[in-house]
C-alpha cells in the first residue's frame, strides 16, 4: 500500500511560519470576511454596517431573561390594501368615493374605535382586540415607496432603501450581530424558521446564505418535524449506481441538516390544542406546536400570498377571503399558544411590500400604493389602540396615494429593541441608522406585566387597597359593559394567579384579592387587568404579617 | 448490461447513434469540461455528437501551455524569505491553474486528472519551480502519450523528490519510485510485479542525485548509479532509466492498459465499472501505441458513456464541482473570484499541489461529509447572489434557451430542473416545491393573467430562486 511519506528534516520552523501564514490569511472565517466567498465586498454589499458587528460585545446585551421571546412574522405577500383593511370612519365619505365598488359598507365594518373600523371579514380578531392583544400602526412605508414587488419585497426585508445595497435581511442582521460565530459554531436549533420558499431575503445572511431553516409550505416542514428527516435516503431513484449515489449523498444531507433534530423533538415534544381552519393557519399551526415543544428558535416567517388585488379585489380578487383567513389562522394560533401557555411569548406582525392606491381602478380593483397599516398581535402588546399617522384621503400625493406616516424601520428598531431586547446602539448598528422608537406599541423588556400604559381618555382607571390579613381590594372603573380578567405576577414576570374572566357593568366596580396564602412577609407584585381592550398593569407590595 | 459494441481498430464510433438531446450535452460537457453554457449546449446541439467529440479533443490538443510563469527556473538562492516566496508563488500559479481549467476544456479535465494520478506534494519538495515543471508535464502530455508521460515523470525534479529518486543511489538504492511507479502510476495493485522487480527497478533507476543548486535541475550522476546487471519482469540486462520505461511497456502492455482505461473509465464514465468495456478500451489504447487522445475518444463515443444511467454519477472533487456550476451559469472566474474556489476547496481537503497522498484524493464519495456538504451548499448559494447583480440577463437567458417557445411556466421549470440535474427530480412535491420556488415572489396571478412570459423582466430573478432550491438538493452534488 501507498506509504505516508515523511516531512524531509529542514526548514521546519520557516515551513511552519509560511503556512500558518496562509492559513491564517484564509482561514474560512477569513475569506468569508474579506472575499466574502466571490466578493461580497466586491458586489458592493459590504457597504451596509456589517463588518463593524463582529465582534461587539452584544451577547451580554441581550438580556437572558428575554431569550424565550418570539417573534413572528406574518407576510401578507403581493401589496395588501391597508384602506380596506383598516377603514378610516372619520373620512368614510372620502373613502366610499374613491372607491365605488368595493368600499365596506357600514354594515359590513366592526368598529374599533371612534376612528377605524375593520371589515366583518376580519371579526375573528375581535377577541383579540377585546383582549388587549391587537394594535394597528397606520401609514407604514418609507421615503419614495418603490411600486415594484420585488424591490420593495426586498426593502422591507432589508430594512435598507437602497435597492443595490439589499443582500441581507434584517433578522439575519440580529441574528449575526448576537452570534457572531455562527459559521463557525452552528446552532443546533434554526435561527430562524421560514415557511414559502426560500426566495425572501428576509433571512440572508451578508454573503446571503439563508440562515433560516426554510420550507417551501407547511407541508414540507410537517415532514420534516415529523420524521426528522429531510430527505427520503430510504428510497433509491433507480436500481443503478445513481441511486446508490442518490442515497448516500441523502444520508449525509440529513446528518448534516443538523436542524432537523431540534424541530423533529419540539414537534414531538409539543402539540396543537386548537383546531386550525385556514390555510394561514396551516403554517402558524406547526409554528404554534414547535413554539409550544420549547422549540428556541425565535424567529418565525410565514407567508399568506395574493394579495395582488389589481382585478376584482373583492371578487376574484378574494381581499375579503385573505382577510379572514389571516384573522382566523391569528386568533387560533394564540387561543392555542394561551392553552400552552406561551402567548405571552409571541409578539406577531404583519408586513406586506406595499399599500394599494387609493383610488380603485377601471376593473375594480387597486393598483399598488405605498404606506399601510402594520397589525401587531400578543398579549406582549399590553392592550389594543390604533396608532400612527391616520391616513387622510383628502391629502394625497402626486400618485395618489397616501402620505408616509411611520417608516418601517421604526417598526423594527422598536421590535428589536423593545421586544428582543437588544441595546439600543446595536439596534441603530442592525438598521444603519437611528431610527426614532414607537414606546406606544406596549412592548417591554421589563416583565410582561409591569408596563403601563400611557393613559388616553377611555383607559382604565384602577386602584389597589390593603384590607389587611392578606386581603385586598382592586377597584377599577369601566367605560363600558366589558369582561374583566385578573392576573398577579411576580416582578420577573411569573404569574401567581388568574381570576375567571367575568363580565362587569359599566362604571366604577370592586374585586376582592386574597394573598393571605402567600408566604409571610413582604413581596413586591404585578397586578394586571384586562378589560374591553384595555390593559393595566401595577406594581404593588404584598405584606402579609 | 454488457451491450458495448465490438471496437474495431482504430476509435470507431458506435454502431447505434446515440440518444442526443440538451440533458446528454449537458452530461457530455460536465465530463468532457468543467461544463459549459448554455449557449455552447444549444450550438452543440446542432452538431452530430461524435463530431462534437473529436473537436473537443482536438481543441485540447491544440490549446497552447500557460505561458511561463518568472519563477520557472528559480533556484533557492535567487530567494529571501524561500520557502514563503515560493509558497506565495506556488499559491499563485494555482489560482492561476484554476482560472486555466475552467475555460480549458478537457485539457483541463485531463491536467487534473493526471495532477491526481502522478502525485508529487508541494509540502515535501516545496519548490516553486518544480512545481511549475511538474505542471507543465501535466498540461503537455494532458492528452500526449502516455510512455513518454511516464518517461518524463520519472525525471521531474518533483517526482525525483518526492518519491526519492534524488536518494536512490547505488549500494543504498531507495524503492519508493520503483514500487509506485508500478502500483500507482502504470500496472495496480500486485498486479504483475513482484518484489524482486521493484528491488531490481530501484537499482536500475539510481543515479539521478546531481543537484547542483538546491530547487535547480537535478542531473544524472554515473557515480550514483548502479550499473550492475539487473532481472525486471524475467529480462535480464545492465538496465538504466530507459530501458526500465521499455521493459515496463514492453512486458507489461495489458496490464497497464487495462489499469489506465478502468481509471478513466471510473472517473469520465461511472464509477461503477463495465469490465468488458474497459478490456475494449484498453485495446485500443495498445493499439495507438499508448496515445491517451485515442483511449479518450473510444471512451467518450462508447455506449456506456451515452447510456443515460451514467449521466449523474460522479460525485467530483471541491474544485471540478465549482467550476462545472460556474460554467453552466456562464460565471468566468477572475482574480478576486478565483479565490474562494482555491482556498475554499483547499480548506475542504483539496489543496492542489498537495494530494492528502500519494495515491491521491481517493475521490467520488471521500469528498463528502456533513462539513464539505454544508461547505458546498454555501459556495453554490452564494454564487447567486454575484451572478444576479453581474449577469443578470444570462439566467433569463438560460431559462428562455430551456423552452421550445412554450409559456408554460411548470414545463419552463421543469426543463430547467433538467438541465442542472439531468436524472430529474425523484419525487413529483419536489418539482411541485421546485416550481413554487421558480414562482418566487412573483404575484401567482401573473401567470394566469398574461402578464407573466418568458421576457417577463424579474425572469432572472425566478431562475436565482429556483436555484437557492436546486443547490440544496443531495442530488445537485451529482455530475
Amino acid at each position: 500500500m501507498p506509504k505516508y511519506l515523511k516531512k524531509r528534516s529542514g526548514t521546519t520552523l520557516q515551513d511552519r511560519r509560511a503556512h500558518a501564514q496562509d492559513h491564517e490569511s484564509w482561514s474560512r472565517r477569513g475569506f468569508l470576511r474579506t472575499i466574502g466567498l466571490a466578493g461580497a465586498s466586491s458586489f458592493g454589499l459590504a457597504s451596509l454596517p456589517l463588518t463593524g458587528l463582529y465582534g461587539f460585545p452584544l451577547a451580554q446585551a441581550m438580556s437572558t431573561a428575554n431569550t424565550n421571546r418570539k417573534l413572528v412574522l406574518i407576510r401578507l405577500k403581493g401589496g395588501n390594501d391597508g384602506l380596506n383593511t383598516i377603514v378610516p370612519l372619520y373620512q368614510y365619505n372620502d373613502y366610499q368615493n374613491f372607491r365605488p365598488s368595493l368600499h365596506h359598507t357600514p354594515g359590513q365594518l366592526i368598529d374599533l374605535n371612534e376612528d377605524f373600523a375593520m371589515p366583518t371579514a376580519m371579526q375573528n380578531l375581535q377577541p383579540l382586540w377585546e383582549g388587549g392583544q391587537m394594535r394597528v400602526l397606520n401609514s407604514v412605508g418609507y421615503p419614495d415607496h418603490n411600486l415594484s414587488h420585488f424591490t420593495s419585497a426586498d426593502i422591507m426585508a432589508s430594512g435598507n432603501s437602497n435597492v443595490a445595497e439589499n443582500g441581507d435581511g434584517w433578522l439575519a442582521r440580529y441574528y449575526t450581530a448576537l452570534n457572531p460565530d455562527y459559521i463557525e459554531n452552528p446552532p443546533l436549533t434554526p435561527p430562524a424558521i421560514k415557511i414559502g420558499g426560500p426566495t425572501s431575503i428576509l433571512f440572508n445572511d451578508e454573503n446571503k446564505v439563508d440562515i433560516s431553516a426554510n420550507f417551501v409550505n407547511a407541508a414540507r416542514l410537517e415532514e420534516v418535524a415529523s420524521t426528522g428527516i429531510n430527505f427520503n435516503a430510504e428510497e433509491a431513484p433507480d436500481e443503478c449506481y445513481y441511486g446508490d449515489q442518490v442515497i448516500f449523498l441523502r444520508t449525509i444531507a440529513n446528518a448534516a441538516a443538523r436542524y432537523s433534530q431540534a424541530i423533529f423533538d419540539a414537534y414531538t415534544e409539543g402539540s396543537n390544542e386548537v383546531e386550525y381552519t385556514s390555510s394561514l393557519g396551516e403554517q402558524l399551526k406547526l409554528v404554534a406546536r414547535l413554539i409550544k415543544g420549547g422549540l428556541d428558535t425565535q424567529l418565525y416567517l410565514v407567508t399568506l400570498d395574493g394579495f395582488d388585488t389589481h382585478v376584482g379585489q373583492n371578487g376574484g380578487g378574494n381581499h375579503l377571503g385573505l382577510l379572514e383567513d389571516l384573522s382566523t389562522a391569528v386568533q387560533q394560533f394564540y387561543q392555542d399558544l394561551d392553552a400552552g401557555n406561551k402567548d405571552e411569548e409571541v409578539l406577531a406582525m404583519t408586513y406586506s411590500e406595499f399599500g394599494r392606491r387609493v383610488q380603485e381602478n377601471s376593473v375594480s380593483g387597486t393598483d399598488h400604493g405605498t404606506s399601510l397599516p402594520i397589525l401587531f398581535f400578543g398579549p406582549a402588546l399590553n392592550g389594543s389602540d390604533t396608532h400612527g399617522l391616520n391616513p387622510d384621503l383628502t391629502n394625497l400625493d402626486v400618485a395618489g396615494n397616501l402620505q408616509l406616516g411611520t417608516d418601517f424601520r421604526s417598526v423594527y428598531a422598536t421590535v428589536l429593541e423593545n421586544w428582543l431586547c437588544i441595546d439600543p446602539d446595536t439596534v441603530d448598528q442592525v438598521l444603519g441608522e437611528n431610527y426614532e422608537r414607537l414606546p406606544d406599541l406596549g412592548l417591554s423588556c421589563g416583565p410582561v406585566s409591569t408596563f403601563q400604559p400611557t393613559a388616553t381618555s377611555n383607559a382604565l382607571i384602577t386602584s389597589i387597597a390593603p384590607l389587611g390579613g392578606g386581603q385586598y381590594r382592586i377597584d377599577f372603573v369601566l367605560p363600558q359593559v366589558s369582561m374583566v380578567q385578573l392576573e398577579i405576577f411576580t416582578l420577573s414576570g411569573q404569574r401567581l394567579m388568574t381570576y375567571p374572566s367575568q363580565r362587569f357593568p359599566a362604571g366604577p366596580n370592586q374585586v376582592p384579592l386574597d394573598l393571605s396564602r402567600l408566604p409571610v412577609g413582604t413581596v413586591p407584585l404585578v397586578y394586571r387587568l384586562q378589560a374591553g381592550g384595555r390593559v393595566v398593569s401595577k406594581q404593588f407590595v404584598a405584606t402579609n404579617n | 448490461m454488457t451491450h458495448f459494441s465490438p471496437l474495431p481498430k482504430a476509435a470507431p464510433p458506435p454502431v447505434s447513434v446515440p440518444l442526443w438531446d440538451r440533458q446528454m450535452a449537458v452530461h457530455l460537457f460536465r465530463r468532457m469540461a468543467f461544463g459549459a453554457d448554455y449557449l455552447t449546449i444549444q450550438a452543440a446541439l446542432a452538431q452530430d455528437p461524435l463530431d462534437l467529440i473529436d473537436d473537443l479533443i482536438q481543441t485540447a490538443q491544440d490549446r497552447p501551455l500557460m505561458p511561463e510563469p518568472a519563477f520557472a527556473n528559480k533556484i533557492q538562492s535567487e530567494y529571501g524569505l524561500a520557502l514563503l516566496e515560493s509558497v506565495l508563488e506556488k499559491d499563485g500559479w494555482t489560482r492561476e491553474w484554476i482560472m486555466e481549467l475552467q475555460l480549458s476544456g478537457l485539457r483541463g479535465r485531463m491536467s487534473l486528472f493526471w495532477h491526481n494520478h502522478f502525485v508529487t506534494r508541494f509540502d515535501i519538495y516545496e519548490s516553486a519551480s518544480y512545481a511549475y515543471q511538474y505542471h507543465r508535464l501535466l498540461e503537455t502530455h494532458a492528452l500526449g502519450n502516455f510512455k513518454t508521460f511516464v518517461y518524463e515523470m520519472g525525471l521531474t525534479p518533483a517526482m525525483l523528490i518526492f518519491l526519492n529518486g534524488s536518494e536512490n543511489v547505488a549500494g543504498e538504492p531507495n524503492e519508493n519510485y520503483a514500487r509506485e511507479v508500478y502500483e500507482l502510476f502504470t500496472l495496480g495493485v500486485d498486479n504483475g510485479y513482484t518484489q524482486t522487480d521493484i528491488e531490481e527497478t530501484a537499482r536500475a533507476l539510481t543515479g539521478y542525485t546531481n543537484i547542483p543548486d538546491v530547487w535547480g535541475p537535478i542531473f544524472f550522476d554515473p557515480n550514483t548509479h548502479d550499473d550492475g546487471v539487473k532481472t525486471i519482469f524475467g529480462q535480464t540486462g545492465n538496465w538504466g532509466y530507459d530501458e526500465v520505461v521499455d521493459l515496463l511497456f514492453e512486458q507489461r502492455p495489458v496490464e497497464i492498459s487495462t489499469f489506465i482505461a478502468r481509471k478513466l473509465y471510473a472517473h469520465f464514465v461511472n464509477p461503477e465499472i463495465d469490465e468488458a468495456a474497459v478490456s475494449q478500451l484498453a485495446t485500443v489504447f495498445r493499439q495507438s501505441n499508448w496515445e491517451i487522445a485515442e483511449l479518450l475518444r473510444a471512451l467518450f463515443k462508447s455506449e456506456q458513456f451515452f447510456d443515460p444511467k451514467s449521466r449523474s454519477t460522479q460525485i467530483y472533487g471541491h474544485v471540478e464541482t465549482k467550476l462545472i456550476y460556474l460554467n453552466e451559469l456562464g460565471a468566468t472566474l477572475n482574480g478576486l473570484s478565483v479565490f474562494p474556489v482555491w482556498s475554499g476547496s483547499a480548506e475542504q481537503g483539496q489543496a492542489l499541489f498537495n494530494p492528502v497522498d500519494v495515491a491521491g484524493w481517493p475521490g467520488n464519495r471521500s469528498w463528502i461529509n456533513t462539513t464539505s456538504i454544508t461547505y458546498r451548499w454555501d459556495y453554490l448559494e452564494q454564487q447567486i447572489g454575484g451572478i444576479l447583480l453581474f449577469t443578470f440577463g444570462e439566467l433569463g437567458n438560460l431559462a428562455r434557451s430551456a423552452t421550445d417557445e412554450t409559456l408554460d411556466v411548470e414545463i419552463i421549470c421543469r426543463d430547467l430542473v433538467h438541465y442542472f440535474l439531468p436524472q430529474g427530480l425523484q419525487f413529483e412535491e419536489d418539482y411541485e416545491a421546485a416550481l413554487i420556488t421558480f414562482k418566487g415572489e412573483t404575484p401567482p396571478d401573473y401567470f394566469t393573467n398574461g402578464n407573466w412570459t418568458i421576457d417577463y423582466w424579474a425572469l432572472p430573478i425566478q431562475v436565482a430562486g429556483l436555484l437557492r432550491f436546486l443547490v440544496r438538493l443531495p442530488e445537485f452534488q451529482l455530475k
